[in-house]
């Protein structure tokens, strides 16, 4: 048995210690917002936060992660409110799919965590490991700007 | 009869199990267009009610949308045309999916057509609906229901006011209005404007469910060891391997079905999908590769070459070409290779099936629950009535979700093991097990006299078809395929002549984001850049030289054939539009500036889908052949706009995806077997390499044309003259990976 702290609650799961945490989450916990595409660590579709910083959870082994705090796309809201980068996506109409876009909010909120007014060169060299075929880079952009504005970042 | 039928409000409830209905509205529309101006040639046909309407005592009205979510807002284009008419805030209306059934008549979701082809039925829907509601409240309050009027879900009359909720049963009573009022264009209130998606919250929170996510009890989930070369046999395999990997529970082999849509695989079940991996890489299966693993792709290119330097079958022809040819004093020629293309949509392909009895529910990410139905009964050998097809979000399609073969492979894999299962394509099978974008060669020649004039134009287009049919060999391209962007070439040359070669391959070929215009739309809109600088033209005044005066074309140069089997009438191709989008992309772009060295605009337009778009894209190319896209402005008619903000959206993506084509796109077999396998093998763009966006809007005529799929086309040819523009090299082969721009 592994003992995860998964959005502030201690959840045991019974998995192949190299279950990769992506699976763990999705088929053992029931925590669907944190998405399959590449298995690889090539698409940052299934990014999650582990002790604050963003890793590929398809590529970490639910053993690594026993006992450290794991934050998902589920995680992100309090008390029913959207997290200020889940609102400014949207309030930007950001999504056209919408698959990759929880991987792409969990990169983005470590992002605004670290820098909190980033430019669009640090932007894209942040966002640069999380894919999108429906092509939305431009207004994930445009929406981690709106939320660095509206966390009151270093304007 | 009247467009819109009310239809029993038990007859509802069966075929929907919606309860506290009291208004239903039952609106025919799908691929048949309800007239709504006379002589537009847009009469109805098919009389099936397929779009559901209800407004329930609560005031809650319903839409049963009959087309699937792929990210290009097909929901809530729906809704939106509904609730404009109604009269209802667009946060009032509730979604319901459809299952996939012929009463809705077509349900495919693609080719452009969810606006196109729904645009007078769901407001004729809406406005039926506003009109008993409005007659049942005039008759309450015993007034004339001209003196009445509908705002917000409720009717009004001075300072009197009854909701929707409060009228529906009464206005459940009264007849069907054979020809509801639509609003004046000039009282739009959400037609028009920008809405953002109905699921835009559910996506963001992450609990909107797509095909990978939907659960039942009890499930297994499957991952499938299928033949690397299509139509392979299995020699042998070790199960007891697989079946040692912990929580796996069985090994079911599949074969091949009798449509071809199924290849023969090994199947891995487990309670979770890292044990169905795990089980399935232990399987160690040995194929008989079969008859179709003859394909290599350096070969093939030859072989393509070949097929083009002969005649092939006529597409279309206009006066003599071959004595145009014959006289010419100028003959310019040049041909454009692409190779084979995947969709690599975020999502792979998942689809879960519960089978009891001679029963079964599937529950898939597709484009295609009708299909889905048909081939899932016919795998079952059971009645496609007691196949109940669910649709589930749909994290990206881009036409390979059309095929419905992950849907019968779980009805299988469910009846075998007597559980449901859910079948789970991981990366590597969706990028190996496609139906792919096909391989094309095109060849161009254009012939001129002396003084420049034009006298000839020929093309030859060459790629294996959608209906190529293995084992029996290849098909010729439909008339479909060749008007898409092929037959529709608009310049006015004098003789012409158009052809299409036949082609067979090893791999199963679909439908991917705008389809053969792809290609086609290159091999014309480069030839055209090339022409220009040979004849020492600049571009974009050659382009409107060669269109001429505006006139009317048919689709394939003949007067009686259409596209998408509906009649090409009320949309026609009119090539002063084209003129007028080229014109704008030109006009956004700057077109004649000065530009320093290496950097360079290129230009492009094309027709598809029934809309038209022009791109006029900035690049620079460094020293060492570092390509940047920086800025596409890109102009666009597409008749009225429903929501412009999606449209912007749908340009920005068409603009991505084509950018990764141009610069990544390549699948390559060896054997048969497709050589590449996930996102580092088969690139496609990253944040930083997309260009900054324009996008201007014309809106000619009353009807709305595609969005989906058009902005696709016109990209890659105009990043391609404008690298020649920057560079003076003409880049005749895709992808640009591993071309020397330096």
């Amino acid at each position: 048995m592994i003992t995860l702290l998964v959005n502030g609650e201690r959840r045991t799961v019974d998995a192949d210690p190299a279950m990769p945490l992506l699976w763990a989450l999705r088929d053992l916990l029931r925590l669907k917002g944190t998405k399959y595409s590449c298995g690889a660590g090539l698409c940052g579709s299934c990014t999650v936060h582990v002790d604050g910083e963003p890793v590929r959870s398809c590529i970490t082994t639910v053993e690594s992660v026993a006992g450290r705090a794991v934050t998902t796309i589920e995680g992100l809201a309090e008390d029913g409110e959207f997290h200020p980068v889940q609102a400014a996506w949207v309030e930007t109409n950001t999504p056209q799919c919408g698959y990759c876009q929880p991987g792409q909010i969990m990169t983005a909120v470590a992002l605004l965590e670290r820098s909190p007014n980033p430019t669009d060169a640090e932007i894209d060299e942040a966002m640069s490991g999380n894919l999108c075929r429906c092509g939305t880079y431009l207004r994930i952009r445009e929406a981690i700007h709106r939320a660095a504005g509206s966390e009151g970042g270093a304007s | 009869m009247s467009a819109v039928t009310k239809v029993s409000r038990r007859s509802f409830l069966q075929t929907t199990g919606l309860a506290g209905s009291a208004l239903v509205l039952g609106v025919r529309g799908g691929w048949s267009l309800v007239a709504p101006v006379p002589g537009l040639g847009m009469e109805a046909s098919g009389f099936e009610p397929n779009v559901w309407v209800s407004i329930g005592e609560d005031g809650v009205v319903r839409l049963t949308v009959h087309r699937q979510e792929l990210g290009q807002g097909g929901r809530t284009a729906c809704c939106m045309l509904l609730a404009e008419e109604l009269e209802v805030d667009l946060e009032d209306v509730e979604v319901v999916q459809a299952l996939g059934d012929p009463k809705y008549g077509n349900q495919s979701t693609g080719g452009s057509t969810t606006v196109r082809l729904n645009w007078f039925p769901l407001r004729r829907a809406g406005a039926a609906a506003r009109e008993m509601l409005v007659e049942a409240a005039a008759r309450r309050w015993g007034v004339p229901a001209a003196d009445c009027r509908a705002e917000s879900g409720a009717v009004l009359h001075g300072s009197e006011k009854l909701t929707y909720g409060e009228l529906a049963a009464e206005a459940a009573e009264l007849p069907v209005p054979e020809d509801p009022p639509l609003k004046d264009p000039a009282n739009f209130k959400l037609i028009g404007t920008p809405q953002r998606l109905i699921d835009t919250e559910d996506f963001v929170r992450g609990d909107a469910v797509y095909g990978y996510d939907f659960d039942l009890p009890d499930l297994l989930i499957a991952s499938v060891e299928r033949s690397p070369v299509a139509k392979g046999s299995i020699l042998g395999y070790d199960g007891d391997a697989a079946r040692a990997v912990r929580d796996v529970v069985d090994v079911i082999e599949l074969e091949p079905n009798a449509t071809g849509l199924t290849n023969a695989g090994v199947a891995v079940l487990a309670t979770n999908t890292w044990a169905a991996m795990q089980g399935r890489a232990a399987l160690n299966v040995q194929w008989e590769p079969g008859p179709l693993a003859t394909e290599t792709s350096d070969e093939k290119r030859s072989e393509l070459e070949r097929i083009v330097s002969e005649p092939g079958t006529i597409a279309r022809e206009v006066g003599d070409y071959a004595a145009a040819a014959e006289s010419a004093q100028r003959v310019y020629e040049a041909a454009y290779y692409a190779p084979y293309a995947v969709h690599a949509m975020m999502e792979p392909p998942a689809a879960t099936a519960r089978v009891e009895g001679d029963r079964c529910e599937v529950w898939s990410a597709t484009q295609a629950p009708q299909w889905t139905a048909g081939e899932v009964a016919g795998a079952l050998g059971i009645p496609p009535g007691n196949v109940a097809a669910h649709v589930t979000l749909v994290g990206g399609a881009f036409g390979r979700k059309s095929k419905p073969d992950y849907a019968v492979e779980a009805a299988l894999l469910a009846r075998k093991a007597g559980r449901p299962v859910k079948v789970l394509f991981t990366r590597e099978d969706e990028i190996r097990h496609a139906f792919y974008h096909p391989e094309s060669y095109q060849l161009l020649r254009a012939t001129f006299d002396a003084e420049g004039n034009p006298t000839g134009w020929m093309h030859r287009s060459a790629f294996p078809a959608i209906g190529w049919d293995f084992p029996d060999g290849g098909a010729n391209p439909s008339g479909q395929e060749r008007q898409l962007g092929l037959t529709t070439m608009p310049y006015r040359f004098p003789n012409i002549r158009i052809e299409v070669g036949k082609v067979p391959s090893s791999v199963r070929i679909g439908w991917m984001r705008s389809v053969c215009n792809m290609f086609h739309a290159r091999g014309v809109q480069c030839f055209m850049d090339e022409l220009a600088h040979e004849l020492g033209r600049d571009p974009v005044e050659f382009h409107m030289a060669m269109l001429g005066a505006p006139r009317i074309m048919q689709l394939d140069g003949s007067d009686d054939q259409t596209a998408y089997d509906e009649g090409s009438a009320p949309f026609p191709y009119d090539t002063g539009r084209l003129r007028a989008v080229g014109e704008a992309a030109a006009d956004m772009a700057g077109w004649g500036r000065t530009l320093p060295e290496r950097e360079g605009l290129g230009f492009a337009m094309h027709y598809s889908f029934y809309s038209y778009v022009a791109m006029v894209s900035h690049v620079s190319v460094s020293p060492d052949g570092e390509l940047a896209v920086h800025r596409v402005d890109a102009a666009l008619d597409c008749g009225p706009v429903l929501n412009p903000d999606a449209v912007e959206a749908q340009i920005q993506g068409a603009i991505a995806m084509s950018l990764s084509v141009v610069k990544h796109g390549r699948i390559s077999l060896r054997s048969g077997a497709v050589e590449q396998s996930n996102y580092h093998d088969y690139p496609v763009i990253r944040t930083r390499e997309m260009p900054a966006v324009n996008v201007r809007v014309i809106q000619t005529g009353i009807v709305p044309t595609g969005i989906g799929e058009p902005g696709v086309p016109p990209l890659i040819p105009s990043v391609l003259n404008a690298i020649f523009a920057a560079t003076g090299m003409r880049i005749r082969d895709l992808p640009l990976a591993g071309q020397d721009l330096g």
